[in-house]
């Protein structure tokens, strides 16, 4: 911009007396979380996506679904339904794991936003079915992950067996090191 | 604009011209004239003492945006395994990744001691660079009640030097220094364009600590030709030292040491320059960049130089070798298990850092790691999508802790919303190719790595120390119907601001800027400011 041309709008602005901000429409609720999901770092606070009302949760249903969006989009806007959780938001994160045509990074997250949405109590009924049976094994890592993150107690022996029968139990170090750190006592952790 | 617009608004206002005036400002200079600082020259620029209109171009990059090569290293990173479970925290050499000549090494010293290096005429930036010595500093330290906390807050220590001081006198940078200010509508911001360095504090035990990163320093830097020649001088220094002169900080340390060396650039000041790219794959075997040859050879992977090249060339970067390479399987087995980089543990033992650490190819470079995703901070909601150790990063000191730059690829690679949309090397199309969104986020991160801050952070409250970039305060520019949720007003803000919000006027801007906090397919343009760029062409990673 033109320092004269800035300089004469800030000094038009610092002139002017101390008037409400014009009327204008509310922002799109929709346009507004598509934006915010474009974060780079983060984080975005769950509480501004509440702070723009029931349609957020609608917008961030929608861009998590969508089909043919951009797979960082979907994922971050399963990142932000975990966060607000809900039934609405567990029932997109399974449709996203059931999903045959949604990418494999967006799975992935959507399996573990189901362990933070199912919580201890229901993550191994949850979970365990894709642990075991599901057709990726790295979406089966990210369940192995997940449930060592939230039921430990009542999953790693299953998390163990399982990484055993994998042709790369490499990929399941992240969850076996989860249940070596919920096995130790506290003190030790 | 920031502080010189206004200070020129405040005199547009407060300096009525009348006959009895004071004479005004002597009349802007023309090209060739004689100056000490850019205010004075019509062309805006003052280089070595004379108004000029452009600064010649690098003989590394003649042309804007270049001819990349994009390479496969055959060899796997040869990174030693440390054994499960210990945190590498290696004093790294910079040599053979820089020239003798670039570099001084200060020793082992602790905090609280003062050292000097040598500038000699003609070197255009210097960057002090800190490594934790045997693991001799606190991770955190804690603020209490009487620091005016209700509760006692664990804060990250963090390395940076004080009291830097140029030959003559000048005081460059004071970490204790109150942070000067600057009025817009009802409210104080902070200004960081008028100081002569800047630090926003967020490198734990190793750093980088760079001269120009303002445009008050970038001026002077120059006008004068480059840096003070001269004995510079600073103190060794951390927040841990700090906090024992804090009334209600406990957990602080006088005896941490740090490896010390000072890294100075000489000439060319140019318009363009040349920059490498190391870049790791920390990625499963099934992914789609799963091998160097691979990637080198993936035409998705042509276009994403392209791309990366198109928005670093908006600073007049041409990007030069980009070099693919593998990692040892422990490593990805260790820090990034089917390919996710776990973000949870963001300290120096956590998977992120400890993957820096692998990164030891010796190049005068960025080193950029791909993963193909991120595992989000479970506390809060993350949304990562790229992320850098520090800013700037240590080039030429490869492999140590916060030593890299990552991005995740997320499935964006070639995914496109429309057919045909990543064909070919056309220009980058936000909206519906992602590899382009990929190479928007790696320019974004290798902008942070060559020491670029935000325009605007998130909160609409804090801006770069840059004045030729566009500012957008939350209170004056988000929607009206938001304003009430803004950090300024609010004590639980809701408001984040957003590109849309950020293109609307010369007092909401910056929302195009490759240094914007958020992509947007639409708004953001990666443009970047001519200081963005002055201060991108004289890190040391750039020829």
């Amino acid at each position: 911009m033109a320092l004269a041309s800035a300089a004469v709008a800030l000094a038009l602005a610092l002139a002017a007396p101390a008037v409400d901000p014009p009327a204008e429409p509310p922002p799109d609720v929709r346009e507004q979380v598509g934006a915010l999901l474009g974060a780079i770092h983060g984080p975005v606070r769950t509480e501004t996506f509440r702070a723009l009302g029931p349609g957020a949760e609608e917008a961030l249903l929608d861009f998590a679904r969508e089909e043919n969006g951009p797979p960082a989009r979907r994922i971050r806007a399963l990142e932000a339904l975990a966060g607000l959780g809900g039934a609405r938001a567990e029932a997109a994160h399974r449709d996203v794991v059931a999903s045959v045509s949604a990418p494999r990074a967006v799975r992935r997250t959507a399996v573990r936003g189901l362990g933070r949405l199912a919580g201890t109590s229901r993550a191994p009924a949850e979970l365990s079915p894709i642990l075991q049976r599901d057709r990726d094994p790295l979406v089966r890592a990210a369940a192995a992950e997940a449930l060592a993150a939230h039921a430990p107690v009542e999953a790693c022996a299953r998390i163990r067996t399982q990484a055993r029968s994998e042709e790369l139990p490499g990929r399941f170090q992240r969850a076996l090191r989860l249940c070596d750190r919920a096995g130790r006592s506290p003190a030790d952790r | 604009m920031r502080r010189s617009l206004a200070s020129t608004a405040l005199a547009l206002l407060c300096a009525c011209p009348g006959k009895d005036s004071p004479p005004g400002p002597p009349p802007p200079k023309a090209v060739g004239e004689a100056c000490s600082a850019r205010g004075e020259c019509q062309s805006g620029l003052c280089f070595a003492g004379a108004c000029a209109a452009t600064l010649p171009a690098a003989a590394s990059c003649p042309t804007v945006p270049g001819t990349a090569h994009v390479l496969a290293d055959p060899n796997v990173v040869n990174a030693i395994d440390p054994g499960p479970g210990f945190c590498v925290s290696t004093v790294r050499s910079p040599f053979p990744a820089l020239p003798v000549e670039m570099v001084q090494d200060l020793g082992t010293l602790q905090v609280g001691t003062d050292a000097t290096f040598a500038a000699t005429s003609g070197t255009s930036s210097f960057v002090l660079v800190s490594q934790e010595a045997d693991g001799s500093a606190p991770d955190t330290f804690f603020l209490g009640p009487e620091a005016g906390f209700s509760t006692t807050i664990e804060i990250p220590n963090v390395v940076v030097p004080t009291n830097v001081v140029a030959p003559g006198g000048t005081l460059y940078y004071d970490d204790l220094a109150g942070w000067p200010t600057i009025t817009i509508g009802d409210h104080a911001y902070y200004d960081f364009t008028g100081r002569l360095a800047h630090d926003l504090g967020i490198q734990s035990s190793s750093g980088a600590f760079p001269v120009p990163n303002t445009s008050a320093a970038i001026d002077r830097v120059l006008s004068n030709g480059g840096v003070t020649p001269g004995s510079w001088s600073f103190r060794v220094n951390d927040w841990a030292a700090e906090c024992l002169s804090f009334r209600g900080c406990s957990g602080g340390s006088g005896s941490s040491t740090y490896r010390l060396h000072a890294v100075t650039r000489s000439g060319p000041i140019a318009s363009t320059g040349a920059l490498d790219v190391e870049v790791y794959l920390a990625t499963d075997p099934t992914s789609v960049l799963s091998t160097p040859a691979g990637a080198a050879a993936h035409p998705q992977v042509a276009r994403w130089v392209g791309s990366v090249g198109s928005f670093l060339g908006n600073a007049g970067l041409c990007i030069g070798d980009v070099t693919f390479h593998d990692l040892p399987q422990w490593a990805k087995d260790r820090y990034a298990p089917g390919g996710d980089v776990d973000l949870n543990d963001f300290g120096i033992c956590g998977d992120l850092d400890q993957l820096f650490t692998t990164a030891i190819v010796p190049r005068r470079a960025v080193h950029l790691f791909l993963s193909d995703g991120f595992i989000a901070p479970s506390q809060g909601v993350g949304r990562i999508a790229g992320i850098d150790g520090t800013i700037p990063g240590p080039t030429g000191f490869p492999g140590t802790i916060s030593g890299g730059a990552a991005v995740a690829l997320n499935d964006e690679l070639g995914h496109e919303t429309v057919s045909g949309a990543c064909d070919g090397s056309g220009p980058p199309d936000l909206l519906r190719c992602g590899t382009d969104r990929l190479a928007y986020i790696a320019a974004h991160e290798i902008g942070h790595w060559l020491g670029l801050y935000h325009t605007t952070e998130s909160d609409g409250t804090l801006f770069d120390p840059v004045s030729d970039t566009g500012m957008c305060p939350c209170s004056a520019c988000a929607a009206a119907a938001q304003r009430n949720g803004c950090a300024e007003v609010s004590s639980n803000p809701t408001t984040e601001i957003t590109n849309d919000r950020c293109v609307l006027s010369s007092t909401c801007g910056g929302g195009r800027n490759l240094m914007f906090w958020l992509l947007h397919p639409v708004y953001s343009t990666g443009e970047l400011s001519p200081d963005q760029g002055r201060i991108v062409l004289l890190n040391p990673a750039v020829r």
